[in-house]
């Protein structure tokens, strides 16, 4: 039987990596992050190793060559981390409020108004804005260079239900069509008198009119789509075929090993640090 | 009788359809609520809705690929899976003993409000430190300046947010079932729950029911 088939074609070897291979630098990527997060001792209370390690990433994007994605990808997450590392360097004084928290830094406007940096809380807003940095841009470049349909097509090889993966899938494509429609609506409703500037009330009062006609109609339509999917047999209980078709690219061992090495050398530097 | 759940039964070909137009809903209604400019998220109408037409397992599965599709674009969602996925819990379970009509109303929100502030502000705390950088943790960065703990302001600040979200989401959802016709709502698990009040407030019925009558006479 001839049954049709679909690939996608990448140039860079790494991009092209088995999915799970992906997930797995992931994993191992975050338990050396946790790992590198403990080693504070010898720094005086920093963790250097942590805030160098989301270099890694750096290089990761660098070879998968997404660099220019990845970046724009980052601006949120970056937004984040900012904000998180001034609250804390700010804000925080002293984890013990029975021990005065030391000044690094302190600019004095007037004596009632001094913004001061505490080393406690520039410690911690550097570990919480890195630990955030770090676990956030190893899915960035994961999302980067992996399609969601590469991704759920590895994972249904690997045993998971279809019905799992078609939700997933249907997920992502849904929010594209809702999100078309919502727009079609909101137009509608202004062109019929909702307002939808003005004040808070004003603004507030226009949500119903669109969410209720959007969600409604959407709701209609998926009884149709429940007949149309038993139709053509999403229930039966047979193998099913598929469109697209995965291959390794041959770097899968390597990343896996260098990502198991890191994480090998952390564990025994955080050893070494504990029993030194 | 006394019905009686599972959870193969709860996840129907109709379920499956629905779960992917509730993460899609939480989406758009997030996404809609920032171009009215609300100061409110409404981001989760869509596990709100699953879980009281669907049950708790549907709402739950809504709540937790909601956070990872959005967090494919931006992974810092994925830290709040849990919230939104006690979020489908909760909503689903009490809404399988009837509880989102009528006076046990007050008894639902203050249960759903508290269950996912206690999921909430552990992560808020350790994760971020108490400032997540959203518009509302602004004011919790102004409580912490004046000197409060970080988890009396994170609790303060989200209490107040939180309760008003999760009302407002409730009421779009709510809106929403009493519209949905009921040879629709009688297809989903929790669905007849809804159905009673309405078709006898419903004014058609009557009208049909005096034709009715009227032709036998």
């Amino acid at each position: 039987m001839y049954i049709e088939q679909i690939q996608i074609r990448k140039d860079n070897k790494i991009a092209a990596m088995d999915p799970i291979a992906k997930l797995w630098v992931v994993l191992l990527y975050f338990v050396t992050n946790a790992v590198l997060a403990g080693i504070s001792e010898p720094f005086g209370g920093y963790s250097p190793l942590l805030y160098a390690w989301f270099l890694a990433v750096i290089i990761l994007a660098a070879v998968t060559g997404i660099m220019k994605k990845f970046l724009k990808a980052m601006g949120v997450v970056a937004t984040i981390f900012i904000i998180v590392f001034l609250v804390q360097a700010f804000i925080v004084e002293t984890p013990d409020p029975e021990i005065p928290g030391v000044i690094l830094w302190r600019w004095n406007i007037s004596s009632a108004f001094h913004p001061t940096i505490w080393e406690y809380g520039l410690q911690n807003g550097l570990k919480l804005g890195f630990n955030i940095l770090n676990g956030a841009s190893i899915f960035v470049w994961l999302f980067q260079c992996t399609q969601n349909k590469e991704l759920s097509r590895a994972l249904e090889d690997r045993g998971m239900n279809y019905k799992v993966v078609y939700v997933f899938l249907s997920s992502m494509e849904m929010i594209g069509v809702l999100n078309k429609k919502s727009q079609t609506i909101m137009n509608a409703q202004r062109a019929r008198g909702v307002e939808t500037e003005g004040n808070m009330l004003v603004r507030a009062k226009a949500f119903f009119p669109t969410m209720v006609p959007l969600v409604l109609s959407s709701i209609t339509d998926m009884e149709e789509r429940v007949l149309t999917m038993e139709s053509k047999g999403f229930n039966a209980p047979c193998a099913k075929t598929h469109l697209l078709v995965l291959h390794k690219s041959g770097a899968e061992k390597m990343m896996i090993a260098i990502f198991a090495v890191f994480f090998v050398i952390s564990v025994i530097g955080r050893v070494l640090v504990w029993v030194l | 009788m006394k019905k009686t759940y599972s959870i193969k039964d709860d996840f129907s070909t109709l379920a499956m359809l629905f779960i992917p137009l509730g993460v899609a809903i939480n989406f758009v209604g997030g996404q809609v609520a920032s171009l009215l400019k609300l100061p409110v998220y409404l981001d989760c109408i869509g596990t709100v809705l699953t879980a009281m037409l669907s049950g708790p397992w549907v709402g739950a599965v809504t709540g937790l690929l909601t956070n990872v599709v959005t967090g494919i674009a931006n992974p810092v969602n994925f830290w709040f899976i849990p919230v939104n996925v006690v979020v489908g819990l909760v909503v689903g379970f009490l809404a399988r003993k009837d509880m989102w009509r009528g006076w046990k109303l007050i008894i639902s929100f203050i249960i759903m409000d508290l269950v996912s502030l206690f999921v909430s502000t552990p992560i808020v705390v350790y994760v971020y430190g108490g400032v997540t950088g959203s518009g509302t943790s602004l004011l919790t960065a102004v409580l912490m300046a004046t000197g409060q703990s970080i988890w009396a302001s994170v609790f303060s600040v989200e209490i107040i947010w939180t309760t008003l979200d999760r009302v407002l989401s409730y009421l779009v959802a709510y809106l929403i079932i009493k519209v949905i016709p009921a040879k629709t709502l009688v297809k989903f698990s929790l669905g007849e729950f809804y159905i009673g009040k309405k078709t006898a407030a419903a004014a058609p019925v009557e009208e049909v029911k005096d034709a009715f009558e009227e032709a036998n006479k």
